[in-house]
């Protein structure tokens, strides 16, 4: 993920409304991603990325600059999807993908999206944040612990054991399908 | 593309970001600003008000106490009238017969 020029950040951050209007532009694609891929519910991943941009607006004099501020904001929209998923126990589990991504899709096949969608909903909010932030936005694990505080060491670890869950996820429906062949 | 091939390529594509939702940040901002600065102005009356109400009753009872010397005379003046203070001027009395 490409960062936002300093000049910029700087206005945003010293109250510039044009400023903060380009840190928007910047971010929100990919903090909509996380948000969408994490909740699975689009509604909700409206509402949260609405409540990411308030807190980051309201503490953006806070940023010291100790981390990449994509990591910082990424910390804020995963925080308030996590106080989110505390108030209220559960989020409504994933959509169908085919009503969420419809034509954005990439498989031709609607069994395999239907799968895709439910290996997916399987995961936990955590896995699917670790998922997202390292194998499609490309954070480092350095940076995906400042996140988690936890050891870069241990997510390398969690990470390896999620895709080997999802390589036999996979293995084992392939599996199923030639024995029914 | 196998099946994991194109879980990956789910996760990475979504729908579109939708439109507006800058304007509904703006708006969210600045209603919650207005929140604050009125919780805060409500706070500080709040204060304000209740600092001079004990200000006030302060010295209402400051001006309606009794003084300590005029208390100490209305006492003995009780204990006359009820005729509390017998005990005390019987036992002066014996005390100075016995000189």
């Amino acid at each position: 993920m490409e960062e936002l020029d300093s000049v910029t950040l700087n206005k945003a951050i010293c109250g510039d409304n044009k400023a903060f209007r380009a840190l928007y532009d910047h971010y929100s694609p990919y903090i909509w991603r996380l948000l969408f891929r994490m909740t699975g519910n689009k509604p909700l991943a409206e509402e949260l990325l609405q409540e990411t941009f308030i807190r980051v607006h309201a503490a953006l004099r806070k940023f010291k600059g100790d981390s990449l501020f994509s990591t910082w904001i990424y910390r804020i929209a995963h925080n308030a999807v996590l106080m989110n998923y505390r108030q209220h126990k559960k989020f409504k589990c994933h959509d169908p993908f085919e009503d969420q991504v419809a034509s954005e899709s990439h498989t031709d096949n609607y069994l395999n999206k239907q799968f895709i969608s439910k290996v997916l909903a399987e995961l936990s909010i955590e896995d699917r944040f670790l998922l997202v932030a390292r194998e499609i936005d490309g954070l480092s694990f350095e940076e995906i612990s400042l996140i988690y505080r936890t050891s870069a060491g241990t997510l390398r670890t969690r990470l390896s054991r999620l895709k080997d869950n999802i390589r036999n996820r996979f293995a084992e429906t392939s599996f199923e399908k030639e024995a029914v062949a | 593309m196998n099946n994991e091939d194109l879980f990956y390529k789910e996760l990475a594509s979504c729908p579109g970001l939708p439109s507006g939702q800058f304007d509904v940040i703006c708006k969210k901002i600045h209603r919650r600003k207005i929140i604050r600065r009125l919780g805060i102005t409500g706070t500080v009356s709040t204060v304000l008000i209740f600092t001079m109400l004990m200000v006030v009753n302060l010295r209402r009872f400051e001006k309606t106490a009794v003084q300590p010397e005029v208390a100490a005379e209305l006492q003995i003046i009780q204990e006359y009238l009820n005729g509390e203070d017998l005990e005390d001027q019987i036992q002066i009395y014996a005390y100075f017969e016995e000189q």
